[in-house]
Order: structure tokens, then sequence, then C-alpha cells
């Protein structure tokens, strides 16, 4: 299935990468992140040009964000109420939708490309909890040059090796995840065992 | 310490082995990048069979013929009528052709 998905690469160019980042917006499984790397393997072969490969996966992800925010603030709302209203998750969803709200740049930014799979579903939360749509754009814009920047200029660089490269930078992505996750745990943990003056 | 979940230690514990894990395996695949043989499919165009193989795009253009960019093996196997298995085996045998 991926050999299909990278011969549509260099033969229909700009368009695959469209869809490909926008479905992927929209939580669709879909090998976006090689597809990148496949992009900028072939503008490095000469077979695609970057202003075609960066510019399409760029507005297809940013389109994929904006429909993925819209659906939660249309559609999210009865749901969003509903949680609100139960005794046991209420207290629950309030509080995660306040740390969404306060920390929302960096939660977008960071889900754009750091960890890209819960890119779909803080489109939705964003749209559900009515982060502010500026600010919310602001950051979508600024993650995806990075996600598009980072994959399209590392398959130009390694781009004979995609499959070793995509896998060697899923991996430091991960990694890069877990010590941060570890960080915060260990910063809580610390702070729980200072006695109090 | 006073109110700290008890889920807390071991969700640090769990992240350091994950954070230590994935290093690992990013740094083991990062320094064995390019060493695995390299493989000529059908979805690589003369161009990237070029770079892939470390061939000049002359030698390729030799064996496959000149094509418009953009066109993979594939395609270049239909429109001549010579099957993908065949167009990689003369590659194949051109391997180590340039210095």
């Amino acid at each position: 299935m991926i050999e299909t998905a990278l011969g549509l690469v260099p033969t229909h160019g700009g368009a695959v990468l469209f869809l490909a980042t926008f479905l992927s917006c929209l939580a669709l499984p879909i090998p976006t992140s090689v597809l990148l790397l496949a992009g900028g393997a072939f503008v490095a072969t000469g077979d695609l040009d970057l202003a075609t490969v960066a510019g399409s996966a760029y507005a297809g992800a940013i389109l994929g964000d904006q429909v993925g925010y819209a659906a939660g603030r249309i559609g999210g709302q009865r749901l969003w109420a509903r949680l609100l209203a139960r005794p046991r998750s209420g207290p629950l969803a309030r509080r995660a939708g306040e740390r969404l709200h306060r920390r929302a740049w960096l939660t977008v930014f960071l889900s754009r490309w750091l960890v890209s799979a819960l890119g779909p579903w803080v489109n939705l939360a964003a749209g559900t909890t009515r982060v502010g749509w500026r600010s919310y754009t602001g950051a979508s814009l600024a993650g995806e040059a990075v996600w598009v920047a980072l994959y399209v200029g590392l398959g130009h660089a390694f781009g004979g090796r995609l499959e070793d490269v995509g896998t060697t930078v899923a991996w430091a992505l991960i990694a890069i995840c877990a010590v941060a996750v570890a960080f915060g745990l260990g910063r809580t943990l610390s702070q729980r065992f200072t006695p109090a003056a | 310490m006073s109110g700290r979940p008890r889920w807390l230690l071991p969700a640090f514990g769990l992240s350091v082995l994950l954070a230590i894990a994935a290093t690992t395996a990013a740094v083991r695949h990062g320094s064995r990048i390019g060493d695995a043989p390299a493989e000529v499919e059908g979805w690589m165009t003369p161009g990237y069979i070029a770079d892939y193989l470390a061939l000049s795009p002359a030698t390729i253009d030799e064996v496959l013929g000149r094509y418009p960019p953009g066109t993979t093996l594939d395609e270049i196997a239909a429109a001549s009528g010579v099957p993908v298995a065949t167009l990689v085996a003369w590659i194949d045998a051109r391997r180590g052709a340039d210095p």
C-alpha cells in the first residue's frame, strides 16, 4: 500500500500531498510523514519543485486544521455541554478545558509536528472548548510550517533512504515527548516531596 | 508529600524507561541509515534511482532511456513493454559502474 502511495507522489505531486495532509488532519490513517519525506526526495532529484511540494502540503494541513476546528466548534458543543453537566466527568472535563485554554498556543503548536498523532483530536478539542480562532490559527500556521519544513527538508537531505529516515525521526520524536513527560512528572514529584516551610 | 497521586511515581518511571528506549532506538536506526542493501522498486523515478544507488543520471538514462521528470519505473515498464523486474535487473547490472 505504501509503495502505491509513494508512486503517486512523483506522478501527481502537489495534489497527492495536499490531500494526504488534509485528510491526516482529520484523523484518517495516512502515512503522510513518509509522503512528505518522499516529496522532499523528489525535489532533490528534480522530479518535483519545492514550491509545489511544500506549498500544497502546507495548504492541505492548514485547511484540514480549520475543518477540524470548525467541526469541534459547530458539532462538539452539545457533547461538551453534556460532559460538563455530568457529576463524574464534569469537573474533569472542566479542568481539561481550562488547561487547554491556558496553554492553547503551545498545545496546538506542538501537536502539529512533535506529537502529530494528537493533532486531529486537539483540533476538535480546541473548537469544542472555544479556544480563540486567532490564537488557534496562529499556532496551526507555525506548527504546520515546522512539520512540513522538517519532513520535506529531511527527505531532501536523506531522500535515498526514506524508510530508515522515517523510522529514525519517529523514534526521535517519541524520545523528545518521553523526556518532556518525564521532566514534567519529575518536577511534580519533587514539588510534592518538598516539605512545606 | 501529602496528596501525591499513587500513579505519579510509576508514570515517571515508565516515561524515563520510554525515553531511554526511544533514544536508543533513534540512535541505533540513525547510525544504520544506508546499511541495508538498496532495492529498486517500481515507485522510484530514474532520478531517485540514480541518487539511491549513487549512479550518475546519465548511467540510468543509458539503461532506461530518457523520460520526463516524475515518471516512475512502473510507468516506464508500461510504456516500454519491458517488465519492472527486467528493468530492475538491468539497473542492478550497472551498480558500481560509476566511480
